[in-house]
């Protein structure tokens, strides 16, 4: 846990940097954030609409992970712990939140068809608390964060064997 | 001419049934030992305008029991048109011990008098003697009263043919999914939808008068449990709380459901009293407890939970308190089905060769594996404990298999079309 929270840490840094040294048009869009949210009342409305903007941004940061990797957290059989790979996914979304509070995201649990149905449809929901915990701990609210469970009962792939059970394995993070 | 009328009957029951949807088949995939040898005659007399012949219905209800070693009608020794006329010799000759004989006379428009007698070989006595009265449409019911009477006279346990089935299935209508709820008699005819959606469908379970169907439907959504009532076809929301509402199970006497809530945190146990309206809470902690399933006393619950790791049942006061592991053989097992005396559960056990059905002997638990597949689950008893109903995979498809309680009698209950799963034996009429 200590590890996974470090390489959480790490990663959470190299994002960080990374969206500064790469994307100059964030900059703005992050300075206006923090004075949001150092509460100057006078910049209020300049703010709102500046939010829209940052929102726009920083949801594309999200984008772009999702783009490049797709929108889904995986795990391993009959476990509801996030892996390594799942990471930065998961830094994303959280990043995305913490920057538009107003932004909510839906997280879809899932199991593989193998074992009973009810027992798969908590297993799920626990994959889907799995994903919001660890983007509760980077500062976003659980408002804004829905989370249903499908168990097995909406496989990704059909079929049986190990490629298909593991791409359903999952949580989808939605908008 | 009877014969012909009879084949001709039967051919054009087979041209239905090929041209029908959604029909149950049976297979024996098993064959049977040490079953009591009997022989099912060809009930004679007037030709019953029904597409099935009686016996027909009676030999397939008793073949499948696994109680039973029905005797091929080839082997037969004699036509029996008259009691009197038996050659109890030549029968016995055959190995059988009993015989049920049949008759059929009309009472007047599509009215007919089914008489039927069950004959101990050995000791020369009439067992069983009786005359139902009934219409073409009830050829079926008739035939598996037959079953039960001549099952409870022979095995001393009481008949489950006349009972019902409840599962779920999915049927694609022009590329549309479609979750159905359907019930069925206890050998796949009658095939009914009680209940169809867009959304999944889940853990159908009857109320113990058998007029009630509780299960969960995700049609707003997210999961959440209804109660119908099967005849009035009315239904009522009986638990929608945020994260999962599943696993409903009744309690003996009716009146409140078991069920799975994870509004708390995790899925933990509660119990909804389904008139006061009110929930107690039976489990908690962060591990997984769901798929709650009441003892015959009402005083118990066994449910599954992975609070020592994997799924694993466990047992808990309907009162709450400290919960009692009772599985320890293989890494994974959870959906136990209490067998209704209370002395056997059936549940999906994993001891490395895939997700099978198993019995375990409450008193001893000493545990027996009795189906073969890989993704097998779901299981139900019978409401007499013979056998156990249970979703398995066929060539990728999900189908209905029923296996006798000893695991030697195996069959397989088909769609013809769709993905069959989730079966729910109902309890006696």
């Amino acid at each position: 846990m200590t590890k996974q929270l470090l390489i959480v840490f790490f990663i959470s840094l190299f994002l960080t940097l990374s969206a500064c040294s790469t994307n100059t048009k964030q900059m703005p869009g992050d300075v206006i954030s923090d004075d949001y949210e150092g509460g100057d009342p006078s910049l209020d409305d300049a703010a709102t609409s500046g939010l829209e903007g940052e929102g726009g941004l920083s949801m594309s940061g999200l984008d772009d992970v999702i783009a490049q990797s797709g929108n889904v957290v995986y795990f391993d059989y009959n476990s509801a712990e996030i892996r390594d790979d799942s990471i930065p996914l998961i830094m994303a979304a959280a990043e995305s939140l913490s920057t538009n509070p107003a932004a909510q995201l839906r997280l879809e649990g899932h199991a593989d068809e193998r074992g009973t149905r009810e027992f798969n449809l908590a297993l799920g929901e626990q994959r889907a608390k799995s994903v919001r915990d660890l983007i509760m701990l980077q500062g976003v609210s659980g408002n804004q964060l829905d989370i249903v469970s499908y168990g097995e009962e909406k496989p990704a792939v059909i079929g049986t064997g190990e490629q298909s059970w593991q791409q359903n394995r999952r949580v989808e993070i939605i908008k | 001419m009877k014969t012909l009328v009879r084949v001709f009957a039967l051919s054009v029951f087979l041209f239905i049934w090929q041209s029908a949807h959604a029909v149950l088949e049976i297979e024996i995939t098993q064959g049977v030992e040490g079953a009591l040898p009997i022989a099912i005659a060809v009930f004679v007399g007037e030709t019953y305008t029904a597409p099935e012949a009686i016996e027909t219905i009676v030999r397939n209800d008793l073949a499948r029991s696994g109680f039973f070693d029905v005797l091929d009608k080839q082997r037969f020794p004699q036509v029996v048109v008259n009691p009197s006329q038996l050659d109890f010799k030549a029968w016995r000759d055959t190995g059988v011990e009993s015989l049920l004989l049949g008759k059929i006379t009309q009472a007047g428009g599509d009215q007919y008098h089914i008489e039927f007698q069950l004959i101990d070989l050995i000791r020369k006595k009439r067992l069983l003697g009786n005359v139902i009265p009934a219409g073409t449409k009830d050829v079926r019911k008739v035939g598996h009263k037959i079953s039960d009477l001549v099952f409870e006279s022979l095995t001393g346990i009481r008949g489950a043919f006349s009972t019902r089935v409840a599962y779920v299935s999915t049927i694609n209508r022009g590329g549309i999914k479609k979750y159905v709820l359907q019930i069925a008699d206890a050998d796949g005819y009658n095939a009914r939808t009680i209940f169809s959606s867009s959304k999944q469908i889940l853990s159908p379970a009857w109320s113990p008068d058998g007029s009630r169907l509780a299960y969960v439907s995700f049609e707003s959504d997210n999961s959440a449990i209804y109660v119908q009532d099967i005849i009035q076809g009315t239904r009522a929301k009986v638990s929608a709380k945020s994260g999962i509402n599943s696993a409903p199970s009744w309690s003996p006497d009716g009146r409140r459901l078991a069920l799975t809530l994870s509004a708390g945190g995790s899925p933990d146990i509660y119990i909804l009293d389904l008139g006061a309206k009110n929930l107690k809470r039976l489990t908690s902690g962060s591990a997984i407890d769901t798929e709650p399933s009441w003892m015959p006393d009402g005083k118990t619950l066994l449910f599954t939970s992975d609070r020592s790791g994997g799924p694993q049942i466990y047992q808990v006061s309907v009162n709450g308190g400290k919960a009692q592991r009772l599985t320890f053989d293989g890494k994974y097992n959870a959906a136990a089905d209490i067998s209704p005396d209370g002395r056997f559960i059936a549940l999906v056990n994993n001891s490395g060769n895939g997700f099978r059905i198993a019995i375990m002997d409450m008193q001893s638990k000493a545990m027996r594996v009795i189906s073969n597949g890989n993704l097998d689950e779901g299981p139900s008893f019978a409401p007499n404990g013979s056998m156990i109903m249970y979703a398995t995979a066929d060539q990728g498809r999900g189908v209905l298999a029923a296996v006798s309680a000893d695991g030697r009698v195996k069959q397989k209950l088909r769609l013809t079309e769709g993905d069959v799963r989730e079966p729910s034996w109902s309890p006696f009429r």
